[in-house]
C-alpha cells in the first residue's frame, strides 16, 4: 500500500530531524572532544578503574566529593613515558592522573610528540604556548620544574581540562572528565 | 620558589577545583595545596589547625573562595574567619573567585578586607594578580 505523504507526515519527521540534529549539536563539543583525547591513550575512559587497579585510602584526603581513588602501575608505560594511572571518582567526574616519575629527559622525545599532539587537538594553550620547544627540552633537561602546558577551556566548558607538567615528583599528566 | 606556603581552595564544583589547582601547580603559587568543596570542612580544618597545633603554619596564606555555595556562602564564610584572630595574624591574602559579576555581589565583597575579586575563569591575568599580592 502506497503511503500517503501528507503535511503531518512531513511535519512529524522535520521535528524529529530537528530534534535530532540539536541533541548531536549540543554533544558535539563533549563527545569529539573527549574521543580525540582519548584516541591517544591504550584504554578507554569508561574502563577505568577496572579490577586491575589498587584502591587507595581516602581517609584525610579533603575533597568532600571524593568517592574512590584508584592506583594502577603500568607495564608498558603508556604512551611510552608513564609509569603509573590514577583514578579519582570527585562527584560526577572522574580525574585521571598520569604519572612518570623517571628522569624526563630520557623521554624528551616522546613528550614532544605528546605535547605537539595536545596542541594539534587543542590548540594554544591557556598561557599561549604552542608547540614542544627547546626551552620545553632545557627545562626537562635539567629536571626543573617544568610548567609545561594548560588547557582549561574556560570557553568551551565541555571540553576536557588538561595539564602536562614535571615537578618533584616527576612528570605528570592529568585531565578531568565530567559524565554530566 | 612557590609565593605562598599553603592555598586553600574553596568551590562547591570539583571540575573548578581541578582546573584551579592547575593553575596554582602550574605557577607554583605555593608549596601546599588544600582542596575543598565543603565550607564546613574547610572551617573545620583552620579551626583544628589553629586549636591543635597552637600555630599558624599549618594555615593557608592564600584563599581562593568561591561566592556561591550551598549551606554557606562565600560572604558568610568570610563572617566566619573574621572569628579566627591566628588567620589575622598569618595576613592571609584573600581572594573571592566566583562566577558572579553583579554589582550587588562586589558591593558586598568590598566591605572585606578582601584582598581581591577575581571573575572566573581564572586566567593568566589574574594569577598575576594573585602573584603580585603575595609580594606586597
Amino acid at each position: 500500500m502506497m503511503q500517503t505523504i501528507s503535511a503531518k507526515n512531513i511535519f512529524h519527521y522535520l521535528t524529529q530531524w530537528i530534534a535530532k540534529t540539536e541533541y548531536l549539536l549540543s554533544k558535539k563539543y563533549s563527545v569529539s572532544s573527549t574521543q580525540s583525547l582519548e584516541k591517544l591513550f591504550s584504554f578507554q575512559f569508561h574502563q577505568i578503574p577496572n579490577n586491575f587497579f589498587l584502591p587507595v585510602d581516602i581517609d584525610g584526603f579533603s575533597e568532600s566529593q571524593l568517592q574512590s581513588y584508584h592506583r594502577m602501575p603500568l607495564n608498558p608505560l603508556e604512551l611510552g613515558i608513564f609509569d603509573t594511572i590514577e583514578v579519582k571518582m570527585i562527584g560526577a567526574s572522574k580525574q585521571v592522573l598520569l604519572r612518570s616519575r623517571e628522569n624526563s629527559a630520557l623521554k624528551g622525545a616522546l613528550v614532544k610528540t605528546l605535547v605537539n599532539e595536545l596542541h594539534r587537538l587543542y590548540g594554544k594553550d591557556d598561557t599561549g604556548y604552542a608547540l614542544f620547544t627547546s626551552r620545553d627540552e632545557a627545562c626537562l633537561e635539567k629536571g626543573a620544574y617544568w610548567s609545561g602546558r594548560l588547557w582549561q577551556h574556560s570557553h568551551s566548558a565541555k571540553q576536557v581540562p588538561l595539564n602536562i607538567y614535571a615537578d618533584e615528583e616527576g612528570l605528570a599528566l592529568t585531565f578531568m572528565l565530567s559524565n554530566e | 620558589m612557590p609565593y605562598y606556603q599553603s592555598v586553600l581552595l574553596l568551590d562547591d564544583d570539583p571540575l573548578v577545583n581541578f582546573v584551579n589547582n592547575q593553575w596554582v601547580k602550574k605557577h607554583r603559587l605555593a608549596n601546599n595545596i588544600l582542596l575543598y568543596e565543603d565550607p564546613f570542612q574547610a572551617l573545620a580544618f583552620i579551626k583544628a589547625n589553629c586549636l591543635q597545633l597552637r600555630s599558624s603554619q599549618q594555615l593557608p596564606d592564600l584563599l581562593l573562595l568561591d561566592i556561591d555555595m550551598p549551606g554557606l556562602n562565600g560572604f558568610e564564610f568570610l563572617d566566619q574567619l573574621a572569628q579566627i584572630p591566628e588567620l589575622a595574624q598569618k595576613d592571609a591574602r584573600i581572594f573571592l573567585l566566583t562566577s558572579s559579576n553583579h554589582p550587588l555581589d562586589q558591593k558586598r565583597a568590598a566591605q572585606y578586607p578582601l584582598t581581591g575579586y577575581i571573575v572566573k575563569p581564572l586566567e593568566e591575568q589574574q594569577i598575576q594578580q594573585i602573584i603580585k599580592a603575595s609580594l606586597v
